[in-house]
């Protein structure tokens, strides 16, 4: 045959294509089969911790956090970690609580957030709202600033409220951080989830179990 | 993770570089790492079938080799869309894919012509 040695070298190529096309593709989103670093500790929701409404909206995630932050009781979110300075005011934190509803539905959500938050927050002030993307899932957020008094003296915290939508099959969520003065690398709203270590909880975010 | 460093072991390692470049990975564009990489496979899989049938008469011949990069990266994503391949359909992935053919078609087709060229006025 004419061509035979072009086509089994063809043949060849695509089967070698393959073989490397598939074997360095990304394992799946979950995050579960996937090593934490020895500087990170890994949590995995899990849903039998949960009674009540987050029982109801339960959602499966993930995520790792640097080992020197602490996880904190939460009763309103599933899971909320904390980095704080030695006088116990907090540096950084990210709570995960529950959202259920479409795209559509999430700058709705994120005003009656933004209400709420305003009415916990002194000098409340919300400061830009939009869509987002927080590693592989579209989002909708909105960030703010607050000034308040601290056991160490006067503060700005500022925080950053993601909302991820319901997608086929589970729930969504929401990612909820909070920054103050006291961070080194955290010096306004714009900075909360970009700067500091809070991208390192960010980046390793996966829904699923 | 690559699942090549999986099985080597390295996913710790890897892990803590992610985790040292976390601020940087912000300023990448999303395309650029989860897109970019399965057009230069397609890539390079179209221009491999250029250079192994430019001697060959055959256009139905040459057409299916020469398009089976983009039926591999494009079929991937379109089959992800219909729910039959496992994955996320991102339509950024099925541009990258067809920039990438056209570009191995383009260029390949291109370098070929100038050896030829060349080779033909030497």
């Amino acid at each position: 045959m004419k061509h035979l040695r072009n086509h089994l070298f063809s043949l060849a190529g695509v089967g070698i294509f393959l073989f490397l096309a598939l074997a360095t593709k990304p394992t799946d989103n979950s995050n579960t089969n996937r090593p934490s670093s020895p500087n990170t500790t890994r949590y995995v929701n899990s849903k039998s911790d949960f009674s009540g409404k987050l029982a109801d909206n339960y959602v499966d995630f993930s995520f790792d956090y640097p080992n020197a932050w602490q996880r904190v009781s939460d009763n309103s979110n599933f899971v909320k970690v904390e980095k704080k300075t030695t006088g116990g005011d907090t540096i950084e934190n990210f709570a995960v609580g529950w959202v259920s509803g479409p795209k559509e539905m999430m700058p709705q959500f994120a005003q009656q957030l933004s209400d709420q938050s305003a009415k916990g927050f002194p000098e409340y002030k919300k400061v830009s709202e939009g869509e987002t993307k927080i590693g592989p899932y579209e989002g909708y957020e909105f960030r703010f600033s607050s000034h308040m008094t601290t056991a160490e003296g006067e503060a700005d915290v500022w925080g950053r409220i993601v909302l991820l939508p319901s997608d086929a099959g589970r729930k969504g969520a929401a990612l909820v951080m909070l920054a103050s003065s006291a961070s080194p690398d955290v010096h306004g709203p714009e900075d909360v989830g970009e700067k500091g270590e809070l991208p390192i909880i960010l980046n390793s975010f996966r829904f699923g179990p | 993770m690559f699942k090549w460093f999986g099985a080597l072991g390295l996913e710790p390692s890897i892990e803590s570089l992610r985790l040292a470049t976390a601020v940087a990975q912000k300023a990448v564009p999303h395309w650029l790492i989860y897109s970019l990489p399965d057009g230069l496979w397609v890539y390079a899989l179209t221009a491999l079938m250029i250079l192994l049938w430019r001697h060959t008469d055959s256009l139905s011949i040459k057409i299916f080799w020469l398009s089976i990069g983009l039926l591999l990266g494009a079929g991937s994503e379109l089959g992800q869309l219909a729910g039959v391949l496992p994955g996320a359909f991102d339509p950024i992935d099925l541009l990258v894919c067809l920039i990438a053919s056209a570009a191995a078609l383009l260029l390949t087709s291109r370098r070929l012509i100038l050896n030829r060229s060349l080779y033909e006025t030497s």
